[in-house]
């Protein structure tokens, strides 16, 4: 027997234009034209140019990668170089960058005993699995004090 | 999400052996379990399997080392043989371990918890923390390629990369693919399937219904053709129909670390595992501070504690069952105890210690003759007695004992109707009373019936047991008669026929002695085999211990009193020497049917049975089929055994339907056990699991010595 997956019952896909969703071209577009608006005070008619660009990165970067914005993933990467920096060369220019935003430095190295301790504090001991033996030959037959979970009816 | 007031409860699961449902209603039949589970998941869940790399080095130093320490020759010769054929078997596979957990966060008390999973997925599963994913410290790298690897000497330690799931593609899942062929890439890795959030079935309802609704307003306004659209409503129905069916959403996302020990075999696994995936869901390589974070999936932390960028994705639990595939994939599990086949279809060696418990575990092996049975006894009597020296006592009727014999070069017991003799009033009980109903059994068994349930009959037993007892206090202590003391049945038969004070009593003392007398004394059927002092040693004498040894019974000329009887005194002799101490040894009654058939011997059997266990003597009973086991008091010996070696039995296959003793297996196990070819056989041990096996490959030198049989 088999079942075939479905695609995602809970998401609704985004419409668009030649694959990419509306409003990643809306991003795309404003981005571009605040950027022509800004840059045409500079750079004149190169403004377009650059706005263009900047039209394309947007897409780019919104663009997804492994299920995520591609943007967002340059992020954690960043981050995670950030990271090693200020814990391993703190004193240099992407170390004291990583110091200065306060990365997570504590992910770098990860200690087993840490992160994969058995939750001990919420296992309480159970003590109706156990058996109580008085003596060392009650073992033998099992005859032990057992607890039971509640107290035992009929007999008052 | 796990709420973190909520408690977190880690399991071990026994993963178990897909072959024994590879049917389409085996696997059906499966998925449904799972899926009737999954329904009812309290809250957060995540699963877990740890794929390592194993191997047979264990075994190999654990047999070498017993091969120096030994002072048998014989014995360090075997162990070298069986040294050779794991190291074959080393040589020619990639074994790997598996190990199944679950994490569930829910208030409901662990044993329960367990319980219901035992239950669902019909494999041993009890609260333990879980395995780490890897051990001592690891730091974040930056290369080629983002990995996690060991601070400071690695000490074997392997370096590790994690993929993430993000996308699952429209493609049939089943329960070999696409998790269970990872597995079989046969690279070290964990794979966790995390299910953070199962919907309440309104909630569930609601949300699909709603996309519905979406997507119909998108279609109304849409003068062409939207495939996509309609695709994706006719996938929301089919999820609603699901959940109108019992079934529950929720939302998985799979994780899995690849482990290698070194970068550039790092990246091949890496993208191995993805490409193996690629048909049916995508995995990203997690990279930056998302590797460091998505350890934690391989952890008991609550998913929303681990802030990684949910990349969930919706299924039914008929679908995310399929997820639980590698609970089926049992690899390589101990090599502790001795080898007891190999898988078939996974084909890895599986071993089983049953003597970790301080009794015995009784065996029940059954199959039709011709399909392996005494091939594999014999192996499996040399492997016990090779590996762990623990000696052997093996009963039968047909003389196949001959090959172990020669095998070992052991004492061959051969009991014949022509120059043995068993006297039935040998002391095999320590009491008087014990050792006059044993000595009484045996007279009941050579008259054909019963001492007991008539008037004349309770008089009769009544008699025997005073003519013996005055026989045995004639010697004070019974414990030093010895058997060339021990009283013969014409002795009996003469104090017999003297007692009574009445006259009708008398008669009937008079009358029975005659019987005893007509039947083992002067010219009876059984004079030669009973009337005299035994002629076969039984006892330990002055040995520490007693060696293996072999007593066959065909030459008692395929008579079933006398055949039933040595196998009565036998047993007797071996049970009484069982007292002395606890030390582990096998009793294997080959054809015990021959025993069972006759109820007095058949009551000494059951005790015996309970005598053996608690002195750590194993009691291996033979025959051809299983029902022989399930009929009246024979059941009392079946119940006492929680092994079971099942080779073909479809002559015999109704007792497998309708015993409840068998209500653990389903119909795909009895199709196998209905059909095993030659040298296959099912192991069913109670509370531990069921594999299907082969002894087709034994080792080279166990078939050269029991190939003829």
């Amino acid at each position: 027997m088999a079942a075939d997956l479905k695609s995602h019952v809970l998401r609704r896909d985004e419409k668009g234009f030649m694959g990419i969703p509306f409003k990643r071209l809306l991003l795309g577009g404003v981005s571009g034209g605040m950027t022509l608006i800004i840059a045409r005070f500079a750079l004149g008619n190169l403004a377009f140019l650059v706005a263009a660009l900047t039209f394309i990165l947007a897409l780019t970067l919104t663009g997804p990668r492994g299920g995520i914005p591609l943007w967002q993933r340059l992020l954690y990467r960043m981050r995670g170089s950030l990271m090693l920096a200020a814990e391993r060369k703190p004193k240099s220019l992407a170390g004291r960058l990583g110091t200065t935003f306060d990365m997570p430095t504590g992910l770098v190295a990860l200690d087993a005993d840490l992160v994969f301790a058995p939750p001990e504090g919420d296992v309480e001991a159970d003590m109706t699995e156990w058996i109580t033996f008085a003596h060392a030959g009650e073992a033998d037959h099992d005859s032990g004090l057992v607890f039971v979970e509640k107290p035992l009816e009929g007999n008052h | 999400m796990a709420d973190k007031d909520i408690p977190v409860r880690t399991f071990l699961i026994e993963p178990f052996d897909i072959m024994l449902h590879a049917t389409e209603e085996g696997v059906q039949a499966l998925q449904a379990r799972f899926a009737t589970w999954l329904r009812t998941l309290p809250g957060p869940a995540r699963f877990f399997c740890w794929q390592t790399p194993a191997s047979l080095d264990g075994k190999i130093a654990q047999v070498s080392r017993a091969a120096r320490e030994t002072g048998d020759e014989r014995r360090a010769a075997l162990l070298m043989e069986y040294r050779r054929h794991y190291e074959l078997l080393e040589a020619e596979a990639d074994y790997q371990r598996t190990l199944c957990g679950m994490a569930l966060w829910s208030d409901e008390t662990p044993r329960a918890l367990a319980g219901g999973m035992g239950s669902a997925f019909d494999t041993p599963a009890f609260e333990a923390p879980l395995p780490p994913l890897f051990e001592g410290r690891y730091d974040l790298r930056e290369s080629s390629l983002w990995h996690l690897a060991p601070v400071g000497r690695p000490g074997g330690r392997p370096l590790v990369a994690i993929l993430t799931s993000y996308e699952f593609l429209p493609a049939a899942w089943n329960f070999f693919r696409p998790l269970a062929s990872v597995l079989r890439l046969n690279i070290p890795l964990a794979l966790v399937v995390d299910i953070p959030k199962t919907f309440e079935r309104n909630a569930a309802v609601d949300a699909v219904e709603n996309i519905i609704a979406a997507y119909q307003v998108h279609l109304a306004s849409v003068t062409g053709e939207d495939s996509r659209s309609v695709t994706r409503i006719n996938d929301c129905r089919r999820t609603l129909q699901e959940i109108n069916a019992g079934d529950a959403l929720h939302q998985v996302q799979i994780s899995i670390a690849v482990f290698a020990p070194d970068l550039s075999t790092l990246k091949r696994r890496a993208h191995e595992v993805i490409n193996e995936t690629r048909p049916w869901f995508l995995l990203r390589q997690e990279v930056g501070e998302l590797l460091s974070r998505s350890v934690q999936f391989f952890s008991h932390a609550p998913s929303k504690l681990i802030s990684v960028p949910p990349t969930t994705w919706p299924v039914t639990s008929r679908e995310l069952a399929l997820m639980l595939a590698p609970l089926g994939y049992r690899k390589l599990s101990t090599t502790d105890g001795v080898l007891r086949g190999e898988a078939v279809g996974a084909s890895y060696p599986v071993f089983h210690n049953s003597w970790r418990d301080k009794r015995a575990t009784h065996e029940v092996w059954v199959g039709q003759t011709g399909y392996g049975k005494t091939f594999l006894l014999n192996g499996y009597l040399s492997r016990e007695y090779a590996e762990a020296g623990i000696p052997f006592d093996f009963l039968e009727p047909m003389g196949h004992g001959r090959h172990i014999v020669e095998a070992f070069n052991l004492p061959w017991y051969v009991l014949s109707a022509q120059h043995t003799c068993l006297n039935p009033q040998d002391v095999m009980f320590p009491t008087l009373i014990e050792q006059k109903s044993h000595t009484i059994r045996i007279y009941e068994t050579v008259l054909g019936r019963q001492l007991s349930g008539g008037q004349r009959e309770n008089l009769e037993r009544g008699l025997l047991g005073e003519a013996l007892e005055i026989l045995y206090a004639g010697f004070g202590d019974l414990e030093a008669i010895s058997p060339d003391i021990t009283p013969t049945c014409e002795t009996v038969c003469d104090v017999l026929a003297g007692l009574g004070d009445k006259p009708h009593i008398q008669q009937i003392a008079h009358d029975l002695a005659d019987e005893i007398a007509g039947l083992c004394t002067g010219s009876g059927p059984w004079a030669r085999f009973l009337n005299g002092h035994t002629t076969v040693d039984f006892g330990r004498g002055s040995r520490e211990s007693i060696g293996p040894r072999v007593f066959s019974f065909h030459e008692l000329e395929g008579d079933p009193v006398m055949t039933a009887l040595a196998y009565a005194q036998v047993l007797s002799a071996i049970r009484r020497d069982s007292l002395y101490d606890e030390q582990p040894r096998i009793i294997a009654v080959d054809e015990v049917y021959r025993l069972m058939r006759h109820p007095s011997l058949l009551d000494f059997l059951i005790e015996a049975a309970k005598t053996f266990r608690t002195k750590r003597k194993k009691l291996l009973v033979i025959d051809q089929q299983m029902s022989v086991f399930l009929e009246n008091k024979a059941r009392l010996v079946f119940e006492n055994c929680p092994i079971r070696v099942i080779f073909s039995q479809r002559q015999g296959m109704n007792v497998f339907r309708e015993d409840a003793a068998f209500q653990h297996l389903n119909q795909h196990h009895r199709d196998i056990i209905a059909s095993l070819p030659r040298f296959q056989f099912v192991l069913d041990i109670q509370d531990e699991g069921i594999f299907w096996l082969s002894n087709a490959r034994p080792p080279i030198s166990e078939f050269a010595r029991f190939g003829t049989t």
